[in-house]
């Protein structure tokens, strides 16, 4: 009987998960570097990287973004404290279209390959 | 060795009992939530009003995480991040904060430090903003949706 309690306190002790989850597909580096500023124009684009997440009028000219999101949790539970971390990074691409629809501007970060698991504690994209 | 007595089994099954009965009502919770990192705020710093432009800008920060219509025909683009950890007691294990999507580019995160940049119509630096990104933003307002024309 203690040997049972024993067993079943020590079954309650504690739990661990990860889990991930992303949102889009990552962007090709490739693909927005082979778009030209001042020469490639709006279908060019849709061509490059398909269709964007979002669109911005600004005035008579736009921006299209693309975007990239990737999570990452991790757990420890035990009987009574719980450690619990999430990290979120994306890939951004934001490209700028004059009222002629030739891209003018663009602007990029990749980081969603960088999401990580991690405790609370623990340094993590110093 | 003297084997232990009821009075022992009996408080360690109110030991696990108890445990049991703590683990599903009341913890301790440790959690950080990271989102997105910082830009290079150096350089934002060292932007200067008139002199930079929107190239300038974009090289040296990337993308931003909104871009909108500013009043007064100006442009406006933010750059947000997060970095939030709490420690506390808890009535219940809080995994259901984590159980819902992580973010949406529709809603800013009302927690999130951020830096707003303004330019004018020919997208020469105009104004530059930081802080907590709800006091620095206005993205509810003045956006409308951009029109895609097919070629």
């Amino acid at each position: 009987m203690t040997r049972l309690l024993a067993l079943a306190f020590c079954c309650l002790l504690g739990g661990c998960f990860v889990s991930r989850g992303t949102i889009n597909d990552p962007i090709s580096t490739a693909k927005v570097d082979g778009l030209e500023v001042g020469v490639s124009t709006s279908a060019d684009v849709l061509k490059a990287l398909g269709a964007p997440t979002d669109v911005v009028q600004l005035g008579s000219e736009s921006a299209w973004r693309y975007d990239f999101t990737s999570f990452k949790r991790a757990g420890l539970v035990l009987i009574i404290v719980s450690f619990l971390n999430e990290d979120t990074r994306s890939d951004r691409v934001w490209v700028f279209f004059d009222e002629e629809g030739v891209l003018r501007n663009i602007g990029s970060t990749f980081q969603g390959k960088d999401a990580v698991y991690a405790m609370p504690w623990a340094d993590i994209h110093e | 060795m003297r084997c232990p007595g009821p009075t022992f089994t009996n408080r360690l099954a109110s030991a696990g009992l108890l445990a049991l009965s703590l683990a599903s009502c009341v913890s301790a919770s440790w959690t950080r939530e990271s989102k997105f990192s910082a830009p290079d705020l150096v350089a934002f710093e060292q932007f200067a009003v008139g002199e930079d432009t929107l190239p300038t800008c974009l090289e040296q920060l990337g993308a931003p995480l909104w871009v909108w219509e500013a009043a007064g025909g100006q442009h406006a683009m933010a750059w947000g991040w997060l970095e939030d950890k709490n420690f506390g007691v808890r009535a219940s294990i809080p995994l259901a904060r984590f159980a819902s999507a992580s973010f949406s580019y529709a809603r800013i995160d009302q927690r999130m430090q951020g830096i707003v940049l303004f330019f004018d119509a020919a997208w020469n630096l105009v104004g530059t903003r930081r802080g907590q990104l709800r006091d620095l933003t206005e993205l509810e307002e003045r956006r409308r949706p951009g029109i895609v024309e097919s070629s």
